[in-house]
């Protein structure tokens, strides 16, 4: 190895970047060339001196103020806020309960029908009713004059 | 659907709290980092927080197996390259066209003139931080991930996006400019400093 090459390899040197067998070729260039070797020991140097730099602390409440801001500044991917949820829901739930009504609605006037009787015309003296499924009819004992009820079951 | 959006839902309060927890148990290292790159507390702060917000952004792409200030390191450098080009404060020659000591091409900045020389002024150990401002930015980057941060040339090459062969030589030359510009601006400092170290 000469100067050159040695020089542009130094820094990797110092961090422990070199193969061995580069390393053990640069320490002996080393061992010969002061000039290099000077310049091995300021890189050195400038190595620790940027090391030994203080670590900055943080200002008061910045971890509160990044999460403000990221809170403020979050993506549209993961924007499905709860006020989004809520809209979701309450108009699920809403269409389930229309449709529930529509339901019930379309059974209870049928119902309401064939509970009514239906009083039938009297034709001679003969009185007819009808509920639901079955009809009655009365006539007039001929004795006592009392009606006399008798059903037929359209079954 | 409701169930997709409930499960969707799930998830990113799940994301949130992971993200709560990092951002928690990392702000301080990242800040310093920052401060390093900026030279000064208010940009620092800028930095961190422009970086953070991506962070969160792109939060799917994490990868949970490999530390999480690897990933935030490389948001950072990024987000500080795009930084330093938003103010037209990055040079546009290529670093290819550099001399090889690092400093025949490139004409360091007058930092006496410089606008952001209050600010320098207000930096710790102002010597040191103006010279690392002197650098380009990749250099700098560089710089501080393998002196500060202690981080190998294959972690810095990973975090910058870049092979180890280009960080090794920014780190190199990152270091010589640095030096160069000790010695011009700040050479009394520049050898005490480096006598009692």
């Amino acid at each position: 190895m000469n100067c050159k090459s040695v020089e542009s390899r130094l820094s990797a040197y110092l961090d422990g970047e070199l193969t061995g067998q580069e390393m053990f070729c640069l320490r002996d260039h080393l061992n010969q060339c002061q000039k290099c070797r000077e310049e091995a020991a300021e890189l050195k140097g400038l190595k620790r001196l940027i090391g030994s730099l203080d670590c900055p602390q943080p200002p008061k409440g910045l971890e509160e103020r990044l999460t403000a801001a990221v809170m403020s500044n979050r993506s549209p991917k993961s924007s499905f806020s709860v006020y989004h949820s809520a809209i979701l829901f309450a108009g699920v739930a809403g269409v389930t309960m229309l449709a529930t009504l529509q339901v019930l609605g379309s059974i209870s006037p049928t119902q309401t029908e064939a509970i009514r009787p239906h009083q039938a015309r009297p034709v001679s003296g003969i009185d007819f009713e009808v509920r639901r499924d079955e009809m009655t009819s009365s006539i007039s004992d001929p004795v006592s004059g009392t009606p006399v009820w008798s059903a037929a079951d359209s079954r | 659907m409701f169930l997709t959006a409930v499960r969707d839902r799930v998830d990113t309060v799940e994301r949130r709290a992971l993200f709560d927890g990092l951002l928690r148990d990392s702000h301080k290292q990242a800040y310093s980092l920052a401060y390093r790159l900026t030279g000064n507390p208010t940009e620092a702060e800028d930095l961190v927080q422009e970086s953070f917000v991506r962070a969160f952004r792109f939060f799917h792409r994490y990868d949970q197996s490999l530390p999480f200030t690897s990933w935030l390191y490389r948001i950072i450098s990024n987000a500080h390259i795009d930084m330093v080009r938003r103010r037209g404060r990055i040079r546009t020659t290529s670093i290819h066209s550099a001399g090889e000591d690092g400093a025949s091409a490139w004409e360091l900045p007058d930092v006496e003139n410089a606008p952001d020389r209050v600010l320098l002024e207000n930096s710790l150990e102002p010597p040191v931080q103006a010279a690392l401002l002197s650098m380009t930015a990749e250099f700098r980057t560089a710089v501080l991930l393998a002196d500060v941060e202690g981080m190998a040339y294959e972690e810095v090459a990973e975090i910058m996006g870049t092979s180890v062969g280009t960080v090794r030589s920014r780190i190199h030359r990152g270091r010589k400019q640095l030096r160069s510009h000790l010695l011009k601006h700040a050479p009394e400092t520049y050898r005490s400093l480096s006598n009692e170290l």
